[in-house]
């Protein structure tokens, strides 16, 4: 399966200036490709783009040389910075799982998820609890790709560690393609087999 | 009490306030029409043991009016509250999720209503449905929902936009189900609150409506009614008849507002932290 985007523009009004502008790239499974940036360069906005939550204003997004279809579970799936905007805060975090599928016991093992979390609210746990949990309902759904868009910035280098190890071992074993979207050039070159950068 | 953290301090005032106000409400829906017959041997008495709101021109017991008019009061503003809180869920919600259109079709329709008096639209709506209980909470509940259903229409729109959202929609739900499980519990504080403070501004308006004669007919136990006749009498040193059913009156309605405040603590999520 290969995920790629052709000739994509984007902004988000006709009066505003193109944040993105006739920008390709290409991943396939397997991959872990690294979307490195300056702060402002639209590294967001792009990634929001491949995930199908934004529209471009021209250009495409294609899976195996199709355009995504919309309606049903999206094979791309997004990472947000912030987990706990991520998160529907009146929801306990068993429901957040079970919203993309049964969820694993080998995979919340495997991501350091312990079963009590399960049962409590999301302001009843830290950020990168939550942030693991994020990735937990992203590989539920089944996803193909996985775009991490600033996944662990907010962390501290320990919490960040064990959450990309958690990570690389389960996009490993899932054979999943994997977009690390950061303007950290140490953490890219650590994780990734290639590097994309986007200029202002 | 002094203990007591500000959820269970405002939890406990609600119980109070709720079981006052139900009281009420029962005491002058059991109240046999005897209690408030006329008796012309006891016209026109001031406050005593005996009456402790006096009697009117017509013997009547003013007590027992009172707390009958209080009941029909809330009768009024509990329906026409629900019907109104209704309409502004399903209209702001509409709004929020429907077309361009249909959000300006709602907009100019919610300036339409605020933009004539509440009273006067009241009145006229009330009238045209042919007066009595009936005419006047239709009249409340048709004015009432504008303000209510501009904090649910822009409550919708931010919600839209939050990420979970977003998440949610990547995930396969269809927008029924995100509006269903992520949207509405979401909007329930908000339009539980603006429902309970909704009570005051429609028994207040009830009693405006029904004062100016336009509302309950006369022979109806009703606080506006009290308050209207008791104008013709109140130059004559009869001063009961409007400062026990108005003082009443302001004191349910404080009730209820402060019944909408509690709950408003209630619901907020970060309180239940404390």
């Amino acid at each position: 399966m290969r995920l790629e985007c052709r000739d994509l523009s984007f902004r988000y009004s006709d009066k505003q200036p193109f944040i993105l502008e006739h920008f390709s790239m290409s991943v396939s499974e397997g991959e872990r490709v690294g979307l490195m940036a300056p702060s402002g360069s639209g590294k967001s906005t792009l990634a929001k783009l491949l995930a199908g939550i934004l529209r471009p204003a021209s250009g495409e997004v294609l899976l195996d040389g199709r355009p995504i279809q919309s309606g049903g579970v999206r094979p791309v799936q997004l990472i947000f910075q912030h987990p706990e905007l991520a998160i529907n805060p009146r929801w306990r975090m068993r429901r957040v799982l079970e919203e993309a599928g049964e969820p694993e016991p080998e995979l919340l093992a495997g991501l350091g998820i312990e079963g009590q979390w399960l049962g409590r609210y999301p302001r009843e746990l830290s950020g990168g609890e939550l942030q693991r949990f994020c990735i937990a309902r992203a590989l539920l759904s089944n996803a193909r790709f996985i775009i991490a868009d600033e996944m662990t910035t907010m962390f501290d280098v320990i919490t960040q560690a064990q959450i990309w190890a958690a990570m690389l071992d389960a996009a490993q074993k899932r054979s999943l393609g994997l977009i690390v979207v950061s303007h950290n050039r140490r953490l890219i070159d650590r994780l990734c087999t290639s590097v994309i950068e986007l200029k202002k | 009490m002094a203990e007591m953290n500000m959820r269970r301090r405002s939890a406990l005032l609600g119980a109070i306030i709720l079981i006052l106000l139900a009281a009420v409400y029962a005491a002058g829906a059991l109240m046999p029409d005897a209690a408030f017959a006329p008796d012309f041997s006891s016209s026109r008495l001031a406050p005593s043991l005996d009456h402790l709101f006096g009697t009117d021109w017509l013997g009547r017991d003013l007590l027992a009016r009172t707390v009958k008019g209080l009941s029909v009061s809330i009768t009024v503003g509990v329906v026409a509250s629900l019907v109104s809180a209704v309409i502004a869920a399903l209209v702001g919600v509409a709004s929020a999720m429907g077309s361009r259109r249909v959000d300006a079709a709602v907009a100019w329709l919610i300036d339409l209503v605020m933009g004539v008096p509440h009273t006067i639209l009241v009145v006229l709506i009330s009238f045209a449905c042919g007066r009595g209980m009936t005419g006047l909470i239709i009249g409340i509940s048709a004015t009432h929902w504008t303000s209510l259903a501009r904090v649910i229409r822009a409550e919708v729109m931010q919600l839209r936009e939050r990420e979970f959202v977003a998440v949610s929609r990547s995930l396969g739900k269809s927008g029924p189900w995100i509006l269903v499980n992520h949207m509405l519990p979401h909007i329930v504080p908000q339009f539980v609150v603006g429902l309970v403070l909704m009570f005051p501004h429609a028994i207040l308006h009830e009693a405006a409506v029904s004062f100016l004669g336009f509302g309950l007919p006369p022979e109806q136990p009703a606080i506006g009614i009290i308050l209207s006749e008791s104008m013709s009498y109140i130059s004559s040193g009869m001063w009961w008849p409007a400062v026990f059913p108005g003082a009443a009156l302001v004191c349910i309605v404080l009730l209820f507002d402060r019944l909408g405040d509690s709950l408003k603590t209630l619901l907020d999520p970060y309180s239940a932290h404390e």
